[in-house]
């Protein structure tokens, strides 16, 4: 977490770990984003969105590959830290790439629909098998 | 009698619901129907409908109580197919069967999915109460049947899915 100010998840089913490279933010998620996740995720990522802004990032990318799964409230606070991005001045906004997994078939179509929501920020990659 | 690999097969659940157990069915449906569908997106979207309707459950039910039924049966129009059938009934609260009501009058007046689900994230972008995400990703990203009952304070929602199972070599 060196140089960000922001408190990582570590639950019995969620794990979150960030850091930042220049102008990128890198940020993973393992486990399972279940109801237990919900507020620690509803803060977490406020957090992130304005150390990105305070730090300038370009991108932060977002590694998925090992997370199991992600409930529906979760998802909205993905989908309300998109709508903040969008709702910043050009200048100030970044990209969010999402890395996924390949065998997490739900992975496809929530991004998909994340996508959807901010075509012109956000970004999909295919990583592949999960361990 | 129910085949080694006879696809077909019934549980219910009756419990109390709590966030930890929804994830535990959600693994579990996952991995029993990974066998027996042999078809990992369909599967996919089987246990991501378990774990949102008891999700569901878990916001909503008025006492905490919660009935799960799954069910995997031959489809009536197609015999290679299967219908699966999650079923989940609690108790509500009147301002929530309302607010459920509305939420399937949409659905059903929607003419595409994914628009509809769009107009679902917009709106829980900007909103701190229920935004029907859940449900409407059922219907969405799942691509499976919703429906509902409610014989008050009863609410029971169904998500069905029709599926061809792959066969293995």
């Amino acid at each position: 977490m060196s140089g960000l100010r922001v408190q990582p998840i570590s639950t019995s089913e969620l794990q979150t770990g960030a850091s930042v490279d220049g102008t990128k933010m890198n940020v993973s998620l393992e486990g399972t984003a279940d109801l237990e996740a919900v507020d620690p995720l509803k803060k977490l990522l406020p957090e992130l969105h304005e150390e990105a802004v305070r730090l300038g990032v370009d991108e932060v990318r977002l590694d998925l590959r090992k997370l199991e799964f992600m409930n529906s409230s979760c998802f909205k606070a993905f989908v309300t830290w998109l709508h903040q991005v969008k709702a910043l001045d050009k200048e100030e906004q970044y990209r969010l790439s999402f890395l996924s997994s390949s065998t997490q078939r739900w992975q496809a179509r929530s991004l998909y629909a994340l996508q959807n929501f901010a075509r012109e920020l956000v970004t999909i990659e295919s990583g592949g098998e999960s361990e | 009698m129910l085949l080694p690999h006879d696809p077909r097969a019934r549980f219910e659940l009756d419990f109390v619901v709590n966030g930890g157990a929804a994830t535990a069915v959600y693994r579990f449906v996952r991995d029993f129907y990974q066998r027996r569908l042999q078809d990992r997106d369909a599967t996919a979207r089987v246990a991501m409908a378990v774990y949102e309707l008891l999700e569901n459950s878990i916001k909503y039910a008025a006492d905490g109580e919660s009935r799960v039924r799954m069910e995997v049966t031959p489809a009536d129009a197609k015999p290679e197919a299967l219908l699966v059938s999650i079923r989940t009934t609690n108790r509500a609260a009147p301002t929530d069967v309302e607010s459920l009501q509305k939420l399937f009058a949409e659905m059903e007046q929607a003419d595409d999915r994914d628009a509809f689900y769009q107009k679902l994230l917009h709106r829980g972008a900007t909103s701190t109460e229920g935004s029907g995400l859940g449900l409407g990703r059922i219907w969405t990203e799942g691509q499976m049947d919703v429906k509902h009952e409610v014989d008050e304070p009863w609410v029971t929602i169904e998500a069905r899915l029709e599926v061809t199972p792959e066969v293995s070599e």
